[in-house]
């Protein structure tokens, strides 16, 4: 090829480039106009959408591809007829139409009608071409007459009742705190504007024991099912778009590129053909392949020529230090020549392949594309983003596809540590998380006592009853490596609720928190936390000043810094390699923390503990320790405190596969540690051994359990030695089950109340017709000199129709000996379980 | 009745500190006095025949460190008898703080720490003819311990076990105060239910009060636990119908499978086949299928050691052959003859007197 026709090609290209933006722009104002819309966007700048964007937007092959598809509407054949220098076709007048159509119909006509009124507010090219990229492809991927704002018009309501249950329990132990309980639980799931949503509505009622007062509670709680949400709209993108189309998946450029660079090479080399002798030919034909031409430079080309010994070439000779004529003579002047030539042609070549079709970004964007595609199409987060791109999302639906959790009514409320933890409330908690950002945000009324489960309670030291607001926010989701900052703010509230006075002295309490997770990769992760919290009573003053205030306790949040600010630092990990697995954690709160927020969160203590658990020989032998330490400081003024230990030892030794030994050495003690006294309060100590046992025994299948432990229990002043003996064993006859249980606990120092319980049941399993399978089984009972009992136990199961589960059990006792002082052991107690599945 | 007996015991010893006044107050400072909402638990008892308009004072002294604290309140009516503390008189109350350590740690948490206390209420007259008069004033002193934390101990936490009633463990509430109780409260927690939602939500398993040590076996009248699910307990320390402590929320699973270990299903594939192949590996047991036309039989078979041809196998298992097609599987892992990564050699001689020879690698099973 001529200098002049690479030049032409040269100026096509940039002449393609100007005609296809110019196309383009036209049709992306209505993308300007969507973009100025409050877009929440996640993690586009993810890898595979930045090769999508950047490809169509560089690269003329695919644009020719892509336009031409849309002209004629025809399917790609996967293959290429675009040859650089060709013009590239621009969207004719139909498909420019069509194209204007499916963004009035899916994106909304006024946003089109704005386009077109608005051509001068142009300005954005970054947003425009990335725009430009995701509606134009957009475009081209629709499936045939498809639209999906029709399709999520018709399926945004739905209702699908899940699950109805229904328990109920009668228990006459002495001490239990309800009598009879029932409770109803509906689980049913709403759609609303495709916006899927749990509901959950519980009943929970029943009569106490003592006081035969009925309580009646109902929870509710709707949850956003963020799950069922992108599966909901990823059918949608996948009914209206062919998202492999989406990807320019079925374009295959890099075979346009390398077959355009071989054609090339291979007219370079006929055009000096007549200047060499065969073999050279041969020589310079296989000088360099496609790939080469690609992805080497001019210098590494033109070494490839020296290099070769065939052709005998210098580097003076290339360069052009020879005066031409003198080299016209001789055979090896020709070699010059042509080599000349050929260096001069494979330059001009690459410079258009590179310049032109983007040779090297193509290839290594499809080979990126190759391994990301599926990837892309089946990766939740990769799926929210298609679904961001693709479907006409309102602000709501775009909010909700960045929200992890979105819970509202009777709810568990969780944040970090040192802010929101283990709290339930009535109220509202939601998490986001956008381009690595996390939110997490909520508010409401934490009410303790006044429950079915207290329902014998009716007052508590604490205050029992806060209104609080909550906010966690910073770096990183919260599962994982993350940098938070979080803040509570909670007001005390007076109000009697079932019975359950928590009237408090009026106060107004600010934690502020900051917490941070590093992970260390294979070793696991490190988590730090600082809290620091502020109280501020209503109506009060410090000392001879006795004008009284009520602050607001988040403006003097450093007040009496070391007694209210809670440190901690925990690590765990494990090591794969030795089979190991290991916790620390050491931690300090001051005496006058307190986080209404984490009702757990502990005041005034030192703890730190450690965990380590270990395998051998393929987790034959298993041992763990743990130790817990914790010191709670009594007094500001004194040394003063309760000094607790925990130690624990756990062994497991597979002997054989089928029989397995396990120790537990154990020991708890409570210190009081003080100027005056240094008294052990509690000490319990442990030994334990258990045996498992499998395997045929008398040609039958037999499981056997049994513990044997020791353990020392001193209360202050009380000091006991329990021994205890627990033994299961089961029988597999056919298909009938044969069980056995024992246990026993002698108090062989006679000082507890609970000394010397024997216990002992059989269960035999059996098949009631088709449909029940029951269990049924004798008791019997003595814990010595306060009660004795012989006594009948049932279970029935049912599955009824394939929706109804059926669940009874009953044990139904004798007393042989009753006293005044059983508490603990009733004579009858029931229970029934239904479930029933409303929808399948 | 043992629970009377300790408040009648109380009432008196206070009674007798002071009488000057009128109205006598009932307070037990070892319970609420730990806290400063814990005051509001007095009683107020007023003989006198018709209602009065009245003002709470309310002021606590440590012995070493001097006035924590004192709280007034709004007035109120003190009928005749036995009054408890008006509701809604403690969100408008005003509180004053003492100038010391005990009284920072107090201002910010709302609990007493260790120190003898002198908590004093006084009763003044507000209506407007005898505004100020005293008509009631009693001191309670009292050597204050706080809590300790109320820990549990066993099951521990997030621990597997295999026990299906599982005896609870946990550490008492100290000082043993008179009428120390505890209620422990057991429930299922559903795959991805929060603690704190499932101890509300589903109905207690156990929910037992009245427990006078730190521990409870498990209620012989309970169903039992079940295999592979979870479960959340919690311990409530309280006396008479005032919670004094909760513990954490731990959870366990029910786990007993662990030694009966699930085997992997593999395919069983004809001897012949075996014997073919040059390499079979032995994961702990040599599988293979093989077909006996005669009657069932004991299967003849011995197995060399290839790596150390001087090794005695012993202890291998019986095999039945069964009439037809035949499942075998040589179950070698808990023999100590074999030793991993050594080769094998089986001889089988089938009931035809055929003999097959399967060289293999034995591997101990992984888990």
């Amino acid at each position: 090829m001529h200098p002049d026709e690479i030049a032409l090609y040269q100026d096509y290209t940039i002449c393609m480039f100007k005609n296809i933006f110019s196309t383009l722009s036209l049709m992306l104002l209505p993308a300007i106009m969507l973009a100025q819309q409050p877009v929440p966007r996640t993690a586009e700048q993810g890898p595979p959408g930045v090769i999508h964007q950047q490809w169509l937007k560089n690269n003329p092959i695919l644009q020719a591809a892509v336009i031409d598809t849309l002209n004629h509407r025809i399917k790609s054949s996967g293959s290429l007829q675009y040859m650089p220098g060709a013009a590239i076709p621009q969207l004719n007048a139909v498909a420019e139409q069509q194209f204007f159509n499916h963004v009035s119909n899916t994106y909304g006509a006024r946003q089109l009608q704005h386009v077109k009124k608005g051509y001068e507010l142009l300005k954005d090219t970054t947003r425009t071409n990335r725009y430009l990229d995701e509606k134009l492809r957009g475009f081209y991927a629709l499936r045939n007459e498809t639209n999906a704002l029709n399709l999520m018009k018709a399926g945004a309501y739905g209702n699908q009742f899940k699950t109805l249950w229904g328990n109920a329990f009668y228990d006459n132990t002495p001490g239990a705190v309800a009598k009879t309980g029932f409770s109803i639980n509906i689980e049913d799931n709403v759609v609303i504007g495709n916006i899927p949503v749990n509901i959950s509505y519980t009943n929970i009622s029943g009569v106490g024991t003592l006081d035969r007062n009925m309580t009646d509670q109902s929870l509710k709680k709707f949850s956003f099912d963020k799950a069922a949400y992108v599966e909901r709209m990823n059918g949608y993108l996948n009914k209206s778009y062919d998202l492999r189309k989406y990807f320019l998946e079925d374009i295959n450029v890099s075979a346009a590129v390398k077959s355009f660079a071989t054609q090339h090479i291979e007219n370079a080399c006929s055009e000096i053909t007549p200047l060499l002798d065969p073999a050279q030919v041969a020589q310079f034909r296989n000088l360099i392949s496609a790939e080469q031409l690609v992805y080497l430079d001019s210098n590494q080309i033109k070494h490839l020529l020296l290099d070769n010994k065939t052709l005998q070439l210098n580097e003076g000779e290339l360069t052009g230090a020879f005066p031409d004529t003198a080299l016209t003579t001789s055979a090896h002047a020709s070699t010059v020549i042509a080599a000349r030539h050929y260096l001069s042609k494979v330059a001009d070549l690459k410079s258009m392949v590179e310049k032109g079709l983007a040779a090297k970004e193509t290839l290594s964007a499809q080979h990126a594309l190759d391994n990301n595609v599926k990837q892309r199409m089946n990766d939740p987060e990769a799926q929210q983003r298609n679904i961001k791109e693709l479907l006409p999302l309102n602000f709501i639906q775009r909010l909700l596809l960045q929200t992890k959790s979105l819970n509202v009514g009777n709810i568990a409320a969780s944040g970090s540590k040192g802010g929101v933890s283990d709290l339930f409330m009535s109220g509202a908690q939601g998490s986001f998380l956008n381009k690595n950002k996390f939110l997490m945000m909520g508010l409401g009324n934490r009410n303790d006592g006044g429950s079915f489960k207290d329902q014998h309670f009716s007052s508590s030291l604490e205050p029992a009853s806060y209104k609080m607001q909550f906010l966690q926010m910073g770096k990183g989701d919260i599962t994982e490596a993350h940098s938070h900052v979080a803040l509570v703010n909670a007001n005390t509230s007076n109000q009697t609720r079932n019975g359950f006075n928590t009237q408090s002295l009026s106060r107004n309490i600010f934690v502020g928190a900051f917490s941070e997770q590093i992970d260390l990769g294979a070793y696991g992760s490190i988590a730090a936390e600082i809290s620091k919290s502020n109280n501020e009573f209503k109506n009060a003053g410090t000392g001879n000043d006795y004008a009284l205030a009520s602050k607001t306790a988040a403006f003097t949040l450093m007040n009496d810094f070391w007694q209210t600010v809670s440190i901690g630092l925990d690590y765990t990990g494990a090591i794969d390699a030795m089979q190991l697995s290991q916790r620390a954690y050491v931690s300090y709160s001051g005496l006058g923390y307190s986080n209404p927020a984490s009702p757990g969160a502990s005041r005034g203590t030192v703890r730190y503990g450690l965990g380590l658990k270990k395998s051998w020989n393929k987790r034959r032998v298993t041992v763990g320790f743990k130790m817990d330490r914790q010191d709670m400081s009594m007094s500001a003024i004194t040394d003063s405190k309760w000094k607790n230990s925990q130690y624990a030892v756990d062994t497991r030794i597979r002997v054989k596969k089928n029989f397995s030994l396990s120790a537990r050495i154990a020991q708890s003690a409570m210190k009081n540690i003080s100027a005056h006294i240094s008294q052990t309060g509690y000490l319990n100590r442990q030994i334990s051994v258990t045996s498992q046992l499998s395997g045929k025994m008398f040609d039958l299948q037999q499981h056997n359990n049994i513990t044997l432990g020791f353990q020392q229990m001193d209360i202050y002043p009380l000091k006991s030695l329990l021994l205890n003996l627990n033994v299961n064993h089961s029988i597999v006859v056919n298909t009938h089950v044969l069980s056995v249980s024992m246990f026993y606990n002698k108090d062989i120092k006679d000082q507890a109340l609970y000394g010397n319980l024997l216990t002992a049941e059989t269960g035999w399993s059996y098949q009631l017709g088709k449909l029940f399978s029951c269990t049924s089984g004798l008791t019997y009972l003595d814990n010595k000199e306060v009660v004795q009992q012989v006594g009948v136990k049932q279970t029935v199961a049912a599955n009824l129709f394939n929706r109804l589960n059926m669940n009874l059990y009953m044990d139904c006792r004798k007393n042989l000996l009753n006293t005044p002082q059983n508490y603990l052991f009733g004579n009858f107690s029931t229970q029934l379980a239904l479930y029933y599945l409303l929808n399948k | 009745m043992a629970k009377f007996r300790y408040l009648i015991i109380v009432l008196f010893l206070f009674l007798g500190i002071c009488a000057k006044a009128q109205v006598s107050f009932v307070f037990l400072p070892e319970v609420h006095g730990c806290t400063l909402d814990g005051l509001f638990q007095v009683r107020l008892n007023a003989p006198a025949s018709q209602k009065m308009l009245v003002n709470l004072n309310i002021t606590v002294t440590a012995q070493k460190a001097g006035r924590v604290v004192t709280i007034k309140t709004r007035p109120f009516e003190l009928m005749p008898g036995l009054n408890p503390v008006p509701v809604g008189l403690m969100a408008g109350a005003t509180i004053n703080f003492g100038n010391n350590k005990i009284a920072a740690i107090c201002r910010q948490s709302g609990y007493f720490t260790e120190e003898e206390y002198d908590y004093c209420f006084e009763l003044t007259a507000a209506d407007n003819s005898h505004a100020g008069d005293i008509i009631g004033e009693q001191c309670f002193n009292y050597y204050l311990q706080p809590f300790s934390p109320l820990l549990l101990v066993t099951p521990a936490e997030e621990d597997d076990i295999c026990d299906k009633r599982p005896t609870f463990f946990w550490q008492p509430l100290l000082p043993a105060v008179p009428g120390l109780q505890y209620r422990l409260i057991l429930t299922a927690l559903k795959p991805g239910q929060a603690k704190a939602e499932a101890l509300r939500y589903n109905l207690p398993l156990i929910n037992q009060q009245f427990i006078n040590m730190p521990m409870l076996f498990f209620p012989p009248a309970a169903r039992e636990l079940e295999e592979g699910r979870q479960y959340v307990w919690q311990v409530t320390a309280y006396r008479n119908e005032m919670i004094l402590a909760n513990s954490e929320m731990w959870t366990f699973k029910i786990s007993c499978t662990d030694s009966v270990k699930k085997k992997v299903p593999e395919s069983f594939r004809d001897i012949d086949d075996l014997v073919k192949g040059n390499f079979y590996v032995a994961r702990g047991r040599i599988l293979f299928a093989v077909h006996n036309i005669y009657d069932k039989t004991a299967l003849e078979y011995t197995i060399t050691c290839i790596t150390a041809p001087d090794q005695v196998i012993k202890k291998l298992p019986s095999i039945k052959l069964e009439r037809g097609n035949n499942h075998v599987t040589i179950d070698l892992e808990d023999n100590r003859s074999f030793t991993d990564g050594y080769y094998y050699q089986l001889t089988i001689k089938l009931p035809d007197g055929e003999t097959k020879q399967l060289r293999f690698l034995y591997k101990k099973e992984t888990e």
